[in-house]
């Protein structure tokens, strides 16, 4: 007896959605009822998948598996294969909160054509999910594609002014990724079938044979073959250069779009990184052939810590509020791409652990600037200041989610980035010095445009007269900030859930890795020095630390 | 102070204080003689601690060390008896209209400056030093914190111990009076420094270092420039033509570089995307369609015009032509 509870998250979304078909359009109030009860249904029944996975976080392999490899279009291999880990299962449970929260917030930003609206956005949702549950390659690319529709459409249909551009220049740069992607999984289709005789899209029967392709047919065709995947995630995270499409979706995107943009989908191609191109070709990113003068693992750390500087500055000099939320993202999503290819357990669980944190953050900041926006219909940031004095709430809440963005103790952004940049440094001290300017930068760009939005006398007459939040304004920040302070006065039962994922991940992507003596605990005589070495992927470290010394690191 | 002075912080605007806000002025007074070093106040036991421990450690580092933190001991007193003189002696400076102002502050404010100064004034007790004939309680305060290292010290054997042990002894007594001696002496500079150029401050009055050394004075009164450095690097408020520098001048060359150049290539793709687009549609219509389709059809069409003058496919008129050619021949017969 199979466990369905992975199946209903899924499908609530699209229930609802399905629902929403049969009212008449002009009906706007029971359209948003029905739909904030569908939004509100997607949290609640996954709320329980929360006890469920808790007891057998520790335990090995996927889990709440549904479906059969094949069982779907037997005659091509595709089925409809569902389950979880700990990372995705993290990423499950913000999808439907940010869901909820995003239908909330837009009870009052959409007028026009409510009905469609709804119904693309629930769609979106159980896409989202999709991506994060699929165990199947061919289901995996029919989630990952359907999603791109109906971001396109909120996007086009109910985005800024130059939405047109925004949409369509979205659409097709993921869309020209996607479809590398498309090449790759078929690559690794016929090369299953090559091996093993069997045509499946399984991706636990391809976790065993993708990793040969690098021995059957050489470092350049694994290498491009990685490249394929590649440019399907980092246009989606989107790394540095590949982000331009991010500030343009971001801006002309409505409010709730922005944040299911920010809070979900830029994590799917963090996701893309860890389930796929990491298992998958552990011999492209141990490769020590240089192109420019940097390994592919070179690379793909360059290309995050440009980003997050880079991002930094950029951000550093926008006029427009959502730009400069929109460019922080880019720098944000760097250090997860950091935290992912410096290859730890460590670094890896911070990288997970800081895009959820991202979601938190930075979607609260995209609905902190469409609160401003839906009052003023600007978000010039010379339009404002001195709002602290007639919102003092929304100016507290602000500041909260601002403090952390920018990784403040105490907040869930400071233990992100921590854990990242502590895997990091175990690997190579250079990166993580490099990356350390993006948090300082962070401070910068947030504190400055704190101060010339709330500080100060209320300069604009405009702005005496704003109203402070209403309850259900307050209702969307409420989750964010209880998850902000618990992540960041006790974020172990999070790490206690990636660990597992974590380190089966790094064990795939580097078969020699043994974890070096944990450097947060104590560690007696020889291992002190074991501990104190760098060591490159090359070279086994031979280390004399029991198992269940090396485990409590992650913790 | 700067409450009764109407927002005033600049002492070179103040003077004579001391009778008009006493209450503030015996607290400040007291603090002063805590800070720099003046027995019994809190601040001698400390800061002689401080000096003692750092002498009697082993190498010349630390005589140097201690001979740092002398010298700024005596730029203390100097300083803090500097403002007791600029404020609350000398000769008053401010401007009629503040002068007329000046008020004691409200039990709000004096009550904590008076438990301030009770505690600079009886903290030191807490860790008096064995050599006046204190217990030092202060110094054992966080030893249950550091138990470990102590084991860790006890390791390093006795010998070491016991020698240190030793030379503690033979320093004590003479040499820690000695400093303590010459710590109170640096208070007393500092005081008699402060008092020979202070004491008569009037308006205009020149700082004793503005007349030594005027480039010095200058560059302690700008804070040796830092915040002009922070133009620099950090504020952009410096500008080379219309950039600016720092931090500021890199973000700003960042986002134009991403607007234009980054961003640039992403549209500049979709134009030639569209070049090539309108190109081909150009080509299809004109030359696939036009020339290889269209064109064949247009000649053939040309070359079939004569023809077409004779067949124009009316099959009434064919038969008319029939009809006459035939009356034609008829007529041709019959006549001839």
């Amino acid at each position: 007896m199979q466990n369905h509870i992975l199946s209903i998250i899924l499908f609530t979304p699209l229930v609802g959605a399905l629902i929403l078909l049969f009212v008449p359009k002009e009906n706007k109030d029971a359209i948003r009822w029905i739909a904030n009860f569908f939004a509100l249904a997607g949290l609640a029944v996954s709320l329980p998948l929360v006890p469920m996975f808790w007891a057998q976080r520790f335990e090995p392999g996927f889990k709440f598996i549904e479906g059969a490899p094949g069982n779907w279009i037997p005659s091509i291999g595709a089925g409809y294969v569902l389950g979880i880990d700990g990372i995705s299962f993290l990423l499950i449970m913000l999808t439907t909160l940010l869901g909820w929260i995003s239908i909330l917030s837009s009870w009052t930003a959409i007028e026009n054509r409510v009905k469609e609206y709804y119904i693309w956005f629930l769609f979106l949702q159980t896409g989202m999910l999709g991506v994060f549950m699929a165990l199947d390659f061919f289901l995996f690319f029919v989630f990952w594609e359907a999603m791109l529709v109906p971001m396109y459409l909120l996007i086009g249909i109910w985005g800024g002014p130059r939405k047109l551009y925004a949409a369509i220049k979205f659409f097709l740069y993921t869309l020209a990724g996607s479809v590398l992607m498309l090449l790759g999984i078929l690559f690794l289709y016929f090369h299953h079938h090559a091996v093993t005789g069997i045509y499946t899209f399984a991706l636990q029967a391809l976790y065993d044979t993708a990793p040969r392709i690098y021995s059957d047919y050489g470092p350049h065709i694994a290498t491009l073959l990685f490249l394929s995947f590649f440019f399907a995630f980092a246009i989606k995270v989107p790394m540095f250069p590949f982000h331009t499409w991010l500030p343009d979706a971001h801006v002309e995107a409505p409010t709730a779009g922005s944040v299911i943009l920010a809070g979900v989908l830029l994590k799917m191609g963090t996701y893309g990184f860890i389930r796929f191109s990491l298992p998958f070709f552990p011999n492209v990113l141990a490769n020590p052939a240089t192109f420019m003068g940097m390994t592919v693992r070179g690379w793909m750390i360059f290309l995050s810590i440009i980003g997050i500087i880079y991002g930094a500055l950029v951000s550093l000099m926008q006029k427009d509020m959502k730009k400069l939320v929109a460019y922080s993202s880019v720098s944000h999503l760097g250090f997860c791409t950091l935290g992912i290819f410096a290859l730890t357990p460590i670094g890896l669980s911070g990288s997970v652990l800081q895009q959820i944190n991202h979601g938190i953050s930075t979607g609260a900041l995209f609905l902190i600037v469409g609160i401003l926006y839906e009052r003023r219909h600007t978000r010039e940031i010379a339009e404002y200041g001195g709002i602290s004095n007639v919102m003092p709430v929304y100016a507290t809440i602000t500041m909260i989610m601002f403090l952390s963005s920018m990784g403040l103790p105490l907040l869930n952004g400071f233990v992100g980035e921590f854990t990242i940049l502590q895997g990091t440094f175990m690997e190579n001290w250079r990166w993580g010095a490099w990356a350390v300017p993006g948090v300082v930068l962070a401070a910068a760009y947030l504190l400055w445009l704190y101060q010339r939005v709330f500080f100060g006398p209320v300069t604009n007459p405009k702005n005496e007269k704003l109203n402070d939040l209403t309850p259900r304004e307050v209702a969307t920040f409420v989750p964010l900030l209880i998850l902000a302070f618990w992540i960041g006065l006790y974020p172990k039962p999070f790490f206690q859930i990636l660990e597992q994922p974590s380190n089966h991940t790094i064990a795939l992507a580097r078969p020699d890795y043994k974890q070096p003596g944990s450097t947060l605990l104590p560690v007696e005589g020889k291992n002190a020095e074991t501990t104190m070495q760098p060591h490159s992927t090359a070279e086994v470290v031979t280390t004399t630390i029991p198992a269940a010394t090396a485990k409590k690191g992650t913790n | 102070m700067i409450h009764a002075m109407s927002g005033e912080q600049d002492m070179r605007n103040m003077g004579a204080l001391s009778d008009r806000i006493p209450k503030t002025y015996w607290t400040m007074f007291i603090a002063t003689l805590a800070i720099t070093g003046i027995p019994p106040f809190a601040g001698f036991v400390s800061k002689d601690g401080i000096l003692w421990e750092t002498w009697t450690r082993e190498g010349t580092a630390f005589h140097l060390l201690w001979g740092i933190g002398y010298i700024t001991a005596l730029m203390t007193a100097f300083y803090m008896f500097r403002l007791i003189y600029l404020t609350f002696y000398s000769k008053p400076r401010m401007s009629h209209q503040v002068e007329h102002h000046i008020h004691e502050s409200p039990s709000s404010m004096t009550v904590p400056l008076v438990v301030l100064a009770l505690c600079s004034i009886f903290a030191g007790f807490l860790g008096w030093p064995h050599s006046l004939g204190g217990s030092d309680r202060f110094a054992r305060f966080l030893d249950p914190v550091f138990t470990g290292e102590t084991q860790v010290m006890n390791a390093e054997g006795k010998a070491g111990q016991v020698a240190a042990g030793e030379r503690e002894k033979e320093h004590t007594s003479s040499t820690e009076y000695l400093l303590m001696f010459l710590s109170i002496g640096a208070a007393g500079i500092g005081l008699i420094m402060a008092g020979r150029s202070y004491s008569k401050a009037d308006k205009g009055y020149t700082e004793p270092i503005a007349a030594i050394s005027p480039p010095i004075y200058k560059t302690l009164l700008n804070k040796y420039y830092v915040d002009e450095g922070y133009d620099y690097v950090f504020t952009g408020r410096r500008k080379l033509r219309d950039v600016r520098l720092g931090v500021m001048g890199l973000g700003e060359a960042s986002s134009w570089f991403d607007t234009h150049v980054i961003d640039g290539a992403v549209n500049a793709a979709g134009w030639i995307t569209r070049l090539t687009a309108t190109i081909s549609s150009w080509w299809d219509k004109w030359i696939i369609d036009g020339i290889g389709v269209n064109g064949p059809a247009i000649l053939a069409r040309m070359v079939s015009y004569p023809a077409r003058l004779l067949e124009w496919g009316l099959v009434q008129w064919y038969a008319l032509v029939m009809t006459a050619g035939l009356v034609g021949f008829a007529f041709y017969y019959v006549y001839h």
